[in-house]
């Protein structure tokens, strides 16, 4: 709905500074800094109650539903491994067969996303991640001393599809986060470093997480930052070394003993002392795994050649990962400026090595690794929220997986190739195939593979209220929307009568609408608030908003000639009927009044976007004669 | 009427030409974003932010579509009323297909970097040629508005600048084509 003039660049409004934060929800640590804090836009660390700057991604739930985050629910895995849920990035958006077997606690296997068992009940993913954001929320406050979080600018891997990107935002608004952006943690970095060292050419940010492994190419120059291209790998990181390096000395120390035989929590302590080992690698030439198993002392000394065996493989998968972004934004290795390190995995010697080996160019890893990109979205939160003084950048992002259509024979078309430039919108047209058809189903598949059974199916639109028409008539234009935080929306219009479809939308592994109101409503139920009349409210906010808007564009003297005398008397008859429904404080008449008026308005709030640009174009060729 | 919102040329307040400046167009575009792009409107109120993420949208398919000479030629042809990219028009000049089908095929036995190369400056030579020829039918067949003759020997020149810039596709070149 482009009825607003998009002319003048957002100034900040407000007196003081607003209170944002950066969030980076890591799949084994997460963080929260800001920049709004401080008075020299310098973006830092809020740190736990106990001075920590990295809150474990860990969260313990009791029988009364109340839950432990951070070190404290770690602290309980000895006891009761299956009740502290770690890694639970790694299940956003993902359904029991995506995950395998190598989840240590209990989920069950439903359709769509996985739900966790535990003792307060089943959890989805995006509960569990929505109690380690209103963790963070709490400990920024409590850091700050301020009273809310004005907003906050969360940080997923760039590899992320749409319903892992859903599933983080979901997250959020569960918490009571208002999100300002997701952004992607590479470009995050690159905010970051490119805050300190502002030189012009093509960076590689090579981002080695816990559980995730991201690459982008980014072109910056002049205070825009520009990603071409990105690839990764989101079930691939650090975690993954530590349980080669486990897996292997059980078979070298215990061959007596089968593997089988090690418990759940015999794995697990394997696997941090084979963490403490890979540390302690980083600077010495062997390290020696020690764990207390429930058969005895296991004690094993391994040296760096024997981790560099174990671990090659991952390290070559992310070397191709690279090699292909490359490829795909047609630049070669020699073009590169520089390499920017980011995820404590980048800390091992083998990764280090192999990405100075490929890339032959300087690593920037000055700023923390594990710290870089919560940063840098510190920094972006603070721009977005318009504290920022001075000059700003620009972040000009891309979409990484492409997005088709499911077409005859189980094959996809594709709509939105990956490293297109977000937002994007592509409009696709449509038609019946029976007589008198007024409905049909569109299933949008994400991945690059021609067979839908290849890729990832993201959601099924339900297109009603298609006006009944013979066979072939019908003209649908359906438009495939991915807005800044790479997030995908569907619109379909009849094209001869200019009605807008009904879209019913299943998310395959995301949550339903209805889905999420329950969370939601039991969410409030513990706080005590009253949904209904938050939404009744948030309803005529935006009701108000939209009439304020409309009465000044129709009464703005440069659009008059935009709009004929019967569609002036169509607006005019769906603001009349929306004032009304607003007096009546029903929410189902509130809003479909205010969709009927968005409808009947939508093609004026076109011409007024053309004229928009048109005006900004004039203004930009005044300023070419200038130089 | 066109705006500027129907007409890429007009968005970046250019020509209509195949003469664009790269590093000029990309300039003009992070203007147009720095103005439009919704991170400039997220405190804004939520029609603001829509409106902004069409502008954005609509910028982004621009500078894409100018940016690579094939797309940007295709797209001007398009204003006129032009479409070079229907599938269901496989006619060809029989001489231009058969030289296709003996680079394939010559591709696919190539087995070393030399011959591979040599193949490749050839058909990019050929390429290249044709792109010029094009490039100066556009600019007769922009001239001449939509009224012109030149249609038909820039849809064909069109055509084959298409097929040639798919057989230089970097795949090809790879080594490792599939038989």
């Amino acid at each position: 709905m482009a009825l607003v003039q998009l002319t003048e660049p957002q100034e900040p409004t407000a007196q003081q500074r607003r209170f944002a934060v950066g969030i980076d929800l890591g799949t084994t640590n997460s963080l929260v800094a800001t920049a709004a804090a401080v008075d020299n836009d310098r973006p830092e660390v809020l740190p736990t109650a106990t001075g920590a700057r990295m809150l474990p991604s860990a969260v313990y739930y009791q029988q009364d539903g109340a839950c432990i985050v951070g070190a404290a629910a770690l602290a309980k895995r000895q006891q009761e491994p299956h009740q502290v849920i770690t890694s639970v990035k790694r299940l956003m958006g993902r359904s029991a067969e995506d995950i395998g077997s190598d989840y240590h606690y209990h989920y069950r296997a439903e359709e769509g996303m996985v739900k966790i068992i535990t003792a307060a009940g089943d959890k989805s993913p995006v509960q569990v991640s929505a109690d380690i954001l209103s963790t963070l929320r709490a400990q920024a406050l409590a850091a700050s001393g301020e009273a809310e979080v004005a907003g906050a600018v969360i940080t997923v891997p760039a590899y992320f599809d749409d319903a892992q990107r859903q599933a983080t935002k979901d997250a959020a608004r569960l918490a009571g986060l208002p999100v300002l952006r997701l952004l992607n943690e590479p470009t995050a970095a690159a905010v970051a470093y490119g805050l300190d060292n502002a030189a012009d050419g093509l960076y590689i940010v090579y981002d080695l997480g816990g559980g995730t492994f991201d690459v982008s190419l980014l072109r910056l120059s002049a205070s825009v930052f520009e990603v071409l291209a990105t690839g990764g790998d989101t079930a691939l990181g650090g975690d993954d070394y530590d349980r080669l390096i486990a897996q292997n000395v059980a078979q070298k120390v215990l061959k007596s003993l089968p593997a089988a035989t090690l418990s759940d929590a015999d794995w697990l302590r394997l696997t941090a002392a084979a963490r403490v080992a890979k540390e302690a690698l980083t600077t010495a030439a062997t390290a020696t795994v020690v764990a207390e198993l429930e058969a005895g002392v296991c004690e094993c000394e391994i040296s760096r050649e024997e981790f560099n065996a174990w671990t090659q493989a991952l390290t070559v998968r992310t070397i191709a990962c690279c090699r292909q972004v490359l490829a795909d934004a047609e630049v070669s290795a020699t073009e590169v400026n520089g390499v920017v390190l980011v995820g404590g995995a980048t800390r091992m010697v083998s990764v280090r090595a192999a990405v100075a080996d490929y890339f032959a160019q300087q690593l920037y890893d000055h700023i923390n690794p594990d710290e870089v990109v919560a940063l840098g979205a510190a920094a972006q939160a603070d721009v977005l929220i318009g504290n920022h003084r001075g000059e700003s950048w620009l972040l000009l992002d891309i979409t990484p997986l492409s997005l088709g259509l499911e077409t005859m024979g189980g094959l996809v078309e594709k709509v939105i190739y990956r490293n297109t430039t977000i937002p994007t919108e592509k409009h696709q047209e449509f038609t019946t195939h029976r007589d008198g058809q007024t409905a049909m189903r569109i299933h949008v598949v994400q991945g690059e593979r021609e067979r839908v059974a290849d890729c990832r199916s993201l959601a099924t639109f339900t297109l009603s209220d298609i006006p009944p028409l013979a066979a072939g008539l019908a003209r649908i234009r359906v438009g495939f929307q991915v807005d800044a935080d790479g997030l995908l929306s569907v619109t379909a219009t009849e094209k001869t009568t200019g009605v807008s479809a009904g879209i019913q939308v299943k998310p395959s592994y995301g949550l339903s609408e209805e889905e999420f109101a329950n969370m939601l409503q039991a969410a409030y139920t513990h706080a005590h608030d009253d949904l209904q009349a938050r939404r009744l409210q948030e309803a005529v906010n935006e009701s108000e908003e939209l009439l304020q808007i409309l009465d000044k564009a129709l009464a703005d003297a440069d659009s008059a000639h935009l709009l004929s005398a019967a569609e002036r008397a169509r607006i005019a008859a769906g603001l009349a009927r929306l004032r009304e429904a607003l007096t009546q404080a029903q929410l189902a008449e509130i809003n479909a009044a205010k969709e009927h008026l968005q409808q009947v308005s939508a093609e004026f709030a076109g011409r007024r976007m053309n004229a928009d640009i048109q005006r900004a174009i004039a203004g930009k060729k005044i300023d070419d004669i200038g130089q | 009427m066109n705006t500027a919102a129907d007409d890429y040329f007009l968005l970046f307040g250019l020509e209509r030409t195949m003469a664009i400046e790269l590093a000029e167009l990309t300039q003009r575009y992070h203007r147009l974003q720095s103005e439009f792009h919704p991170d400039r409107f997220a405190g804004a109120t939520s029609l603001q932010r829509q409106a902004a993420l069409q502008h954005a949208s609509r910028i982004n398919d621009a500078y894409a579509t100018l940016k690579k000479p094939l797309s940007r030629a295709a797209y001007l042809v398009s204003l006129y009323g032009v479409d070079v990219h229907t599938e269901t028009d496989t006619a060809m000049p029989v001489d231009f297909l058969m030289q296709q089908l003996e680079w394939r095929e010559a591709l696919e036995e190539a087995d070393d970097d030399t011959t591979r190369a040599a193949l490749r400056s050839e058909i990019s030579s050929a390429r290249d040629t044709v792109v010029g020829a094009a490039t100066a039918a556009l600019a007769k067949f922009v001239a001449a508005g939509s009224e012109g003759q030149e249609s038909q020997e820039v849809y064909d020149l069109l055509r084959r600048w298409i097929y040639l810039e798919k057989l230089m596709a970097p795949e090809n070149f790879s080594g490792n084509l599939a038989k």
